[in-house]
Protein backbone atom coordinates (compact mmCIF):
# COMPACT_ATOMS: atom_id res chain seq x y z
CA UNK A 1 0.00 0.00 0.00
CA UNK A 2 1.64 3.65 -1.09
CA UNK A 3 1.18 6.17 1.60
CA UNK A 4 -0.80 8.05 -0.69
CA UNK A 5 -3.24 5.25 -0.73
CA UNK A 6 -2.70 4.66 2.98
CA UNK A 7 -3.42 8.52 3.12
CA UNK A 8 -6.74 8.19 1.29
CA UNK A 9 -7.70 5.48 3.30
CA UNK A 10 -7.30 6.92 6.41
CA UNK A 11 -8.74 10.08 5.28
CA UNK A 12 -11.98 8.24 4.23
CA UNK A 13 -12.02 6.20 7.21
CA UNK A 14 -11.67 9.18 9.36
CA UNK A 15 -14.80 11.68 7.35
CA UNK A 16 -17.08 7.96 7.99
CA UNK A 17 -16.30 8.03 11.70
CA UNK A 18 -17.21 11.75 11.62
CA UNK A 19 -20.15 11.50 10.06
CA UNK A 20 -20.80 8.34 12.48
CA UNK A 21 -20.06 10.82 15.33
CA UNK A 22 -22.37 13.52 14.03
CA UNK A 23 -25.02 11.55 13.33
CA UNK A 24 -24.66 9.99 16.83
CA UNK A 25 -24.44 12.89 18.56
CA UNK A 26 -27.88 14.81 16.96
CA UNK A 27 -29.61 11.56 17.29
CA UNK A 28 -28.57 11.49 21.24
CA UNK A 29 -29.40 15.72 21.03
CA UNK A 30 -32.88 14.96 19.96
CA UNK A 31 -33.71 12.37 21.71
CA UNK A 32 -32.71 14.31 25.18
CA UNK A 33 -33.51 17.16 24.05
CA UNK A 34 -35.54 17.79 20.69
CA UNK A 35 -39.43 17.03 21.40
CA UNK A 36 -40.23 19.26 18.79
CA UNK A 37 -44.04 18.68 17.49
CA UNK A 38 -45.62 21.39 15.55
CA UNK A 39 -48.70 21.41 16.46
CA UNK A 40 -48.57 22.17 20.19
CA UNK A 41 -45.31 24.26 19.59
CA UNK A 42 -47.59 26.45 17.40
CA UNK A 43 -50.31 26.94 20.01
CA UNK A 44 -48.08 27.77 22.69
CA UNK A 45 -45.88 30.07 20.41
CA UNK A 46 -49.48 31.76 19.91
CA UNK A 47 -50.11 32.39 23.40
CA UNK A 48 -48.08 35.21 23.91
CA UNK A 49 -45.33 36.28 27.02
CA UNK A 50 -46.05 35.70 30.20
CA UNK A 51 -47.24 38.80 32.52
CA UNK A 52 -45.90 38.83 35.70
CA UNK A 53 -45.12 35.88 37.33
CA UNK A 54 -46.82 32.33 36.39
CA UNK A 55 -49.64 31.54 38.82
CA UNK A 56 -52.51 29.87 39.72
CA UNK A 57 -54.23 32.83 38.04
CA UNK A 58 -52.10 33.52 35.41
CA UNK A 59 -52.86 33.25 31.55
CA UNK A 60 -57.30 33.03 32.07
CA UNK A 61 -58.90 31.54 29.28
CA UNK A 62 -55.55 30.27 27.63
CA UNK A 63 -55.68 26.26 26.72
CA UNK A 64 -54.00 24.90 30.06
CA UNK A 65 -52.33 21.86 28.58
CA UNK A 66 -50.64 23.21 25.75
CA UNK A 67 -47.98 23.98 28.42
CA UNK A 68 -49.17 22.26 31.66
CA UNK A 69 -48.55 18.88 29.83
CA UNK A 70 -45.30 16.64 29.70
CA UNK A 71 -44.90 18.05 26.07
CA UNK A 72 -45.09 21.52 27.50
CA UNK A 73 -43.23 20.95 30.84
CA UNK A 74 -44.85 23.10 32.97
CA UNK A 75 -45.78 21.99 36.64
CA UNK A 76 -48.37 21.05 37.50
CA UNK A 77 -49.50 18.77 35.24
CA UNK A 78 -52.98 18.55 34.50
CA UNK A 79 -55.20 16.16 33.38
CA UNK A 80 -57.93 18.83 32.76
CA UNK A 81 -57.93 22.42 32.82
CA UNK A 82 -60.12 25.61 32.19
CA UNK A 83 -61.57 29.21 32.83
CA UNK A 84 -65.07 29.96 33.96
CA UNK A 85 -66.91 32.92 33.42
CA UNK A 86 -70.26 35.15 33.78
CA UNK A 87 -71.84 37.72 32.48
CA UNK A 88 -72.50 40.42 35.01
CA UNK A 89 -76.02 42.52 34.62
CA UNK A 90 -73.80 44.71 32.33
CA UNK A 91 -73.39 42.52 29.76
CA UNK A 92 -69.46 41.88 30.69
CA UNK A 93 -67.40 38.85 31.12
CA UNK A 94 -66.14 38.17 34.22
CA UNK A 95 -64.14 35.60 36.00
CA UNK A 96 -66.26 33.39 37.94
CA UNK A 97 -64.46 32.41 41.02
CA UNK A 98 -65.54 29.71 43.62
CA UNK A 99 -67.43 27.64 40.80
CA UNK A 100 -67.92 23.96 41.05
CA UNK A 101 -66.61 22.18 38.44
CA UNK A 102 -67.65 18.39 38.17
CA UNK A 103 -66.29 16.12 35.20
CA UNK A 104 -67.08 12.52 34.70
CA UNK A 105 -64.99 10.48 32.09
CA UNK A 106 -66.12 7.44 30.19
CA UNK A 107 -65.58 4.93 33.09
CA UNK A 108 -68.20 7.06 35.09
CA UNK A 109 -65.34 8.15 37.43
CA UNK A 110 -65.78 12.12 38.84
CA UNK A 111 -63.25 14.49 39.69
CA UNK A 112 -64.03 18.34 41.34
CA UNK A 113 -62.50 21.02 40.69
CA UNK A 114 -63.18 24.69 42.09
CA UNK A 115 -62.49 28.37 40.50
CA UNK A 116 -60.23 30.58 41.46
CA UNK A 117 -60.08 34.22 41.62
CA UNK A 118 -59.32 34.35 37.47
CA UNK A 119 -61.67 31.40 37.15
CA UNK A 120 -59.53 28.91 36.71
CA UNK A 121 -59.53 25.28 37.52
CA UNK A 122 -57.67 21.96 37.03
CA UNK A 123 -57.49 18.37 38.15
CA UNK A 124 -53.72 17.87 38.07
CA UNK A 125 -52.51 14.75 36.11
CA UNK A 126 -51.78 12.83 39.26
CA UNK A 127 -54.63 13.13 40.69
CA UNK A 128 -56.40 11.45 37.11
CA UNK A 129 -53.35 9.83 35.01
CA UNK A 130 -56.10 7.29 34.04
CA UNK A 131 -58.43 9.59 32.75
CA UNK A 132 -60.75 7.86 29.94
CA UNK A 133 -62.08 9.95 27.07
CA UNK A 134 -64.57 11.02 26.23
CA UNK A 135 -65.88 13.39 29.47
CA UNK A 136 -69.01 15.17 30.76
CA UNK A 137 -68.14 18.16 32.16
CA UNK A 138 -70.69 20.18 34.49
CA UNK A 139 -69.52 24.08 35.48
CA UNK A 140 -71.72 25.09 38.58
CA UNK A 141 -75.61 24.41 37.29
CA UNK A 142 -74.97 24.09 33.70
CA UNK A 143 -74.22 20.83 32.01
CA UNK A 144 -71.85 21.10 28.58
CA UNK A 145 -73.96 19.90 26.08
CA UNK A 146 -71.27 17.94 24.12
CA UNK A 147 -68.21 16.07 25.18
CA UNK A 148 -65.01 16.60 25.52
CA UNK A 149 -63.80 14.21 22.81
CA UNK A 150 -59.61 14.02 23.77
CA UNK A 151 -58.28 17.50 24.53
CA UNK A 152 -58.22 18.25 28.12
CA UNK A 153 -57.81 21.78 27.85
CA UNK A 154 -61.05 23.60 27.42
CA UNK A 155 -59.73 26.70 25.82
CA UNK A 156 -59.25 24.54 23.17
CA UNK A 157 -62.69 24.48 22.10
CA UNK A 158 -63.30 27.88 24.50
CA UNK A 159 -61.77 30.31 22.86
CA UNK A 160 -61.11 33.57 23.90
CA UNK A 161 -62.81 36.16 21.85
CA UNK A 162 -60.75 36.55 18.52
CA UNK A 163 -61.12 37.69 14.58
CA UNK A 164 -62.62 34.34 14.33
CA UNK A 165 -65.68 35.02 16.66
CA UNK A 166 -69.22 35.26 15.42
CA UNK A 167 -70.22 36.64 18.91
CA UNK A 168 -67.57 39.21 20.32
CA UNK A 169 -68.50 39.04 23.66
CA UNK A 170 -68.39 35.04 24.48
CA UNK A 171 -66.17 34.79 21.30
CA UNK A 172 -68.37 32.06 20.01
CA UNK A 173 -67.90 31.28 16.17
CA UNK A 174 -67.22 28.58 13.19
CA UNK A 175 -64.38 26.63 15.46
CA UNK A 176 -65.28 27.95 19.06
CA UNK A 177 -68.37 27.60 21.53
CA UNK A 178 -67.00 30.68 22.81
CA UNK A 179 -66.00 31.15 26.61
CA UNK A 180 -67.56 29.13 29.88
CA UNK A 181 -70.26 31.69 31.08
CA UNK A 182 -72.19 29.59 34.12
CA UNK A 183 -75.10 31.97 36.03
CA UNK A 184 -74.19 34.88 38.38
CA UNK A 185 -76.10 32.27 40.76
CA UNK A 186 -73.32 29.61 40.75
CA UNK A 187 -70.68 32.05 42.16
CA UNK A 188 -69.25 31.59 45.51
CA UNK A 189 -70.96 29.24 47.19
CA UNK A 190 -71.05 26.30 45.60
CA UNK A 191 -67.54 25.38 46.93
CA UNK A 192 -67.45 26.39 50.02
CA UNK A 193 -70.53 23.99 51.01
CA UNK A 194 -69.61 21.07 48.84
CA UNK A 195 -68.37 17.99 50.68
CA UNK A 196 -64.74 18.35 48.64
CA UNK A 197 -63.66 21.35 50.65
CA UNK A 198 -63.22 24.79 49.73
CA UNK A 199 -60.33 26.86 48.38
CA UNK A 200 -61.13 29.30 51.39
CA UNK A 201 -58.85 32.11 51.77
CA UNK A 202 -56.93 31.62 48.79
CA UNK A 203 -59.86 31.89 46.59
CA UNK A 204 -58.02 28.13 45.60
CA UNK A 205 -58.66 25.93 43.63
CA UNK A 206 -59.76 22.44 45.24
CA UNK A 207 -59.19 19.07 43.12
CA UNK A 208 -60.27 16.30 44.74
CA UNK A 209 -60.10 12.21 44.59
CA UNK A 210 -63.82 10.85 44.06
CA UNK A 211 -64.35 8.31 47.29
CA UNK A 212 -61.08 7.19 47.20
CA UNK A 213 -57.92 8.00 48.97
CA UNK A 214 -57.15 12.06 49.73
CA UNK A 215 -57.59 14.25 47.23
CA UNK A 216 -54.32 14.33 45.70
CA UNK A 217 -54.32 17.76 43.82
CA UNK A 218 -55.63 20.36 46.87
CA UNK A 219 -54.37 24.02 45.99
CA UNK A 220 -53.77 27.00 47.42
CA UNK A 221 -56.70 26.67 49.71
CA UNK A 222 -57.27 27.25 53.31
CA UNK A 223 -56.82 24.05 55.92
CA UNK A 224 -58.68 20.69 55.32
CA UNK A 225 -57.69 17.71 55.00
CA UNK A 226 -56.09 14.77 52.78
CA UNK A 227 -54.43 16.90 50.24
CA UNK A 228 -50.94 17.18 49.02
CA UNK A 229 -48.75 19.61 50.76
CA UNK A 230 -46.15 19.61 48.08
CA UNK A 231 -48.32 20.76 45.18
CA UNK A 232 -50.03 23.28 47.64
CA UNK A 233 -46.78 24.47 48.33
CA UNK A 234 -46.36 24.83 44.89
CA UNK A 235 -49.28 27.15 44.30
CA UNK A 236 -48.76 28.82 46.96
CA UNK A 237 -45.56 29.92 45.65
CA UNK A 238 -46.44 30.94 42.58
CA UNK A 239 -49.18 33.52 44.03
CA UNK A 240 -51.86 32.01 45.43
CA UNK A 241 -50.75 32.16 49.70
CA UNK A 242 -52.82 29.22 50.13
CA UNK A 243 -51.83 27.22 53.17
CA UNK A 244 -52.29 23.22 52.97
CA UNK A 245 -54.38 21.13 50.72
CA UNK A 246 -57.84 21.27 50.58
CA UNK A 247 -60.25 17.93 51.49
CA UNK A 248 -59.36 14.87 49.93
CA UNK A 249 -62.18 12.46 48.93
CA UNK A 250 -62.63 10.45 51.44
CA UNK B 1 -14.80 10.87 -5.16
CA UNK B 2 -15.91 8.82 -8.23
CA UNK B 3 -18.89 7.11 -5.68
CA UNK B 4 -19.74 10.27 -4.67
CA UNK B 5 -20.54 11.41 -7.87
CA UNK B 6 -22.43 8.19 -8.98
CA UNK B 7 -24.34 8.77 -6.14
CA UNK B 8 -25.52 12.46 -6.76
CA UNK B 9 -25.73 11.38 -10.44
CA UNK B 10 -28.27 8.41 -9.40
CA UNK B 11 -30.14 10.45 -7.49
CA UNK B 12 -30.32 13.26 -10.33
CA UNK B 13 -31.66 10.57 -12.24
CA UNK B 14 -33.97 9.59 -9.87
CA UNK B 15 -35.48 13.11 -9.81
CA UNK B 16 -35.80 13.54 -13.74
CA UNK B 17 -37.76 9.87 -13.58
CA UNK B 18 -39.71 10.65 -10.65
CA UNK B 19 -40.53 14.38 -12.52
CA UNK B 20 -41.65 12.98 -15.89
CA UNK B 21 -43.64 9.96 -14.71
CA UNK B 22 -45.58 12.42 -12.14
CA UNK B 23 -46.04 14.67 -15.27
CA UNK B 24 -47.23 12.29 -17.28
CA UNK B 25 -49.57 10.91 -14.46
CA UNK B 26 -50.99 13.97 -13.68
CA UNK B 27 -51.35 14.93 -17.51
CA UNK B 28 -53.37 11.83 -18.30
CA UNK B 29 -55.59 12.17 -15.04
CA UNK B 30 -56.66 15.81 -15.56
CA UNK B 31 -60.29 14.90 -17.09
CA UNK B 32 -59.84 11.65 -15.94
CA UNK B 33 -64.04 10.72 -13.57
CA UNK B 34 -65.16 7.78 -11.99
CA UNK B 35 -68.15 6.91 -10.79
CA UNK B 36 -68.13 4.95 -7.21
CA UNK B 37 -70.57 3.91 -5.09
CA UNK B 38 -71.46 5.21 -1.63
CA UNK B 39 -73.91 3.93 1.05
CA UNK B 40 -77.33 5.39 1.80
CA UNK B 41 -76.75 9.26 1.82
CA UNK B 42 -80.25 9.50 3.56
CA UNK B 43 -79.88 6.53 6.13
CA UNK B 44 -76.31 8.33 6.58
CA UNK B 45 -78.12 12.10 7.50
CA UNK B 46 -80.99 10.70 9.30
CA UNK B 47 -78.96 7.93 11.33
CA UNK B 48 -75.21 8.40 10.79
CA UNK B 49 -74.14 11.37 11.20
CA UNK B 50 -75.93 12.84 14.35
CA UNK B 51 -73.89 9.63 15.94
CA UNK B 52 -70.87 11.08 14.42
CA UNK B 53 -71.29 14.37 14.53
CA UNK B 54 -71.70 13.65 18.25
CA UNK B 55 -69.03 11.16 19.02
CA UNK B 56 -66.16 12.47 16.37
CA UNK B 57 -66.88 15.85 15.49
CA UNK B 58 -66.16 17.86 18.78
CA UNK B 59 -63.65 20.52 18.16
CA UNK B 60 -61.09 18.95 19.75
CA UNK B 61 -61.13 16.08 17.26
CA UNK B 62 -62.62 15.37 13.48
CA UNK B 63 -64.39 18.97 14.41
CA UNK B 64 -61.67 20.77 13.47
CA UNK B 65 -60.35 21.81 9.48
CA UNK B 66 -56.99 20.24 10.13
CA UNK B 67 -58.13 16.98 10.67
CA UNK B 68 -58.68 14.35 7.73
CA UNK B 69 -61.83 13.31 8.17
CA UNK B 70 -64.25 16.78 8.56
CA UNK B 71 -66.54 16.78 10.21
CA UNK B 72 -69.38 19.69 10.81
CA UNK B 73 -72.10 19.54 13.14
CA UNK B 74 -74.23 21.83 15.92
CA UNK B 75 -71.80 21.18 18.45
CA UNK B 76 -68.63 21.12 16.60
CA UNK B 77 -67.45 22.77 13.56
CA UNK B 78 -69.23 24.93 11.89
CA UNK B 79 -69.68 25.56 7.92
CA UNK B 80 -67.92 28.15 6.36
CA UNK B 81 -70.52 28.74 3.89
CA UNK B 82 -73.02 29.44 6.94
CA UNK B 83 -72.76 32.02 9.51
CA UNK B 84 -73.50 29.43 12.27
CA UNK B 85 -71.68 29.25 15.57
CA UNK B 86 -70.57 25.88 17.59
CA UNK B 87 -73.23 25.21 19.85
CA UNK B 88 -75.85 27.09 18.30
CA UNK B 89 -78.04 26.04 15.96
CA UNK B 90 -78.78 22.57 14.83
CA UNK B 91 -76.72 20.90 12.38
CA UNK B 92 -77.77 22.23 8.66
CA UNK B 93 -78.31 20.33 5.48
CA UNK B 94 -74.98 21.53 3.94
CA UNK B 95 -73.21 20.07 6.73
CA UNK B 96 -74.87 16.76 6.47
CA UNK B 97 -74.04 16.87 2.61
CA UNK B 98 -70.45 17.53 3.15
CA UNK B 99 -70.11 14.97 6.45
CA UNK B 100 -71.50 12.62 3.73
CA UNK B 101 -68.96 13.70 1.52
CA UNK B 102 -66.14 13.19 4.39
CA UNK B 103 -66.68 10.15 5.01
CA UNK B 104 -67.53 8.58 1.51
CA UNK B 105 -64.48 10.52 -0.18
CA UNK B 106 -61.99 8.78 2.25
CA UNK B 107 -61.24 5.64 0.80
CA UNK B 108 -63.90 5.84 -2.25
CA UNK B 109 -62.92 2.81 -3.84
CA UNK B 110 -62.77 0.51 -0.74
CA UNK B 111 -66.16 2.22 0.17
CA UNK B 112 -67.42 1.29 -3.33
CA UNK B 113 -65.78 -2.72 -2.74
CA UNK B 114 -67.56 -2.83 1.12
CA UNK B 115 -70.69 -1.21 -0.37
CA UNK B 116 -70.98 -4.08 -3.35
CA UNK B 117 -70.13 -6.73 -1.04
CA UNK B 118 -73.19 -5.42 1.50
CA UNK B 119 -70.75 -4.43 4.52
CA UNK B 120 -68.79 -7.60 4.51
CA UNK B 121 -65.32 -5.57 4.14
CA UNK B 122 -66.28 -2.89 5.86
CA UNK B 123 -64.05 -3.80 8.91
CA UNK B 124 -61.21 -3.03 6.10
CA UNK B 125 -62.20 1.02 6.03
CA UNK B 126 -60.42 3.38 7.99
CA UNK B 127 -63.56 4.54 8.71
CA UNK B 128 -64.28 1.55 10.72
CA UNK B 129 -60.73 0.39 12.02
CA UNK B 130 -59.31 3.62 13.19
CA UNK B 131 -62.60 4.10 15.82
CA UNK B 132 -62.28 0.80 16.56
CA UNK B 133 -58.15 1.27 16.73
CA UNK B 134 -57.46 -1.56 14.57
CA UNK B 135 -55.39 1.06 12.89
CA UNK B 136 -53.48 3.35 15.45
CA UNK B 137 -55.86 6.47 16.13
CA UNK B 138 -55.05 9.28 17.81
CA UNK B 139 -58.15 9.26 19.49
CA UNK B 140 -57.77 6.17 20.96
CA UNK B 141 -60.57 3.09 20.43
CA UNK B 142 -63.65 5.14 20.44
CA UNK B 143 -66.02 2.24 19.65
CA UNK B 144 -66.38 -1.46 20.87
CA UNK B 145 -66.79 -4.24 17.95
CA UNK B 146 -69.95 -4.82 18.05
CA UNK B 147 -71.58 -1.96 19.97
CA UNK B 148 -74.34 -0.13 19.35
CA UNK B 149 -72.19 2.54 17.89
CA UNK B 150 -69.96 -0.29 15.70
CA UNK B 151 -73.44 -1.62 14.30
CA UNK B 152 -74.52 1.53 13.61
CA UNK B 153 -71.49 2.50 11.02
CA UNK B 154 -70.61 -1.23 10.06
CA UNK B 155 -74.74 -1.25 9.06
CA UNK B 156 -74.83 1.45 7.59
CA UNK B 157 -72.16 0.38 4.77
CA UNK B 158 -74.01 -2.59 4.19
CA UNK B 159 -77.59 -1.69 4.42
CA UNK B 160 -79.42 -2.45 1.86
CA UNK B 161 -82.84 -3.41 2.55
CA UNK B 162 -85.57 -1.00 4.87
CA UNK B 163 -85.14 -3.60 7.70
CA UNK B 164 -81.58 -2.87 7.45
CA UNK B 165 -82.08 0.80 7.55
CA UNK B 166 -84.53 0.88 10.65
CA UNK B 167 -81.64 -1.68 12.46
CA UNK B 168 -78.73 0.98 11.53
CA UNK B 169 -81.50 3.81 12.79
CA UNK B 170 -81.84 2.17 16.09
CA UNK B 171 -78.27 1.53 16.84
CA UNK B 172 -77.18 4.97 15.33
CA UNK B 173 -79.86 6.58 18.05
CA UNK B 174 -79.22 4.53 21.32
CA UNK B 175 -75.22 5.20 20.32
CA UNK B 176 -75.82 8.72 20.36
CA UNK B 177 -78.11 8.58 23.53
CA UNK B 178 -75.33 7.06 25.22
CA UNK B 179 -73.85 10.59 24.66
CA UNK B 180 -76.28 12.63 26.41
Amino acid sequence: MSSNTLRASMNGASVRHAVRLVVGACLAGATLTCRYDPVPAAIIDQLGEESGTPSATHRAGQPCLACHSTYGGAEPQMAIGGTVFYQNGQGQILPAEGVLVRVTDSENTERKACTNATGNFWVEEDNWDDVAFPLRVRAGDRRMRGIMGRDGSCATCHRLPDDDALDSITGAGRSSAGVVVVAESDLGDACASSPTGTGGAGGGTTTTGVGGAGGAGGMGGAGGAGGSATTATTVGAGGMGGAGGAGGGA
Amino acid sequence: MSGKVAFVGAAFALVLVTGAGGGAGCQSDLDARQTLTCPDEKLFRTAVSPFIEKRCGTLDCHGSATQPLRLYGELGLRHPAEANVSGGVETTSIERQDNFASVCGLEPEKMADAVGNLGASADQLLFISKPRDAMHHKGGKVIEEGSDADRCLTGWVGALTPEDAAEVNARCKAAAEALE
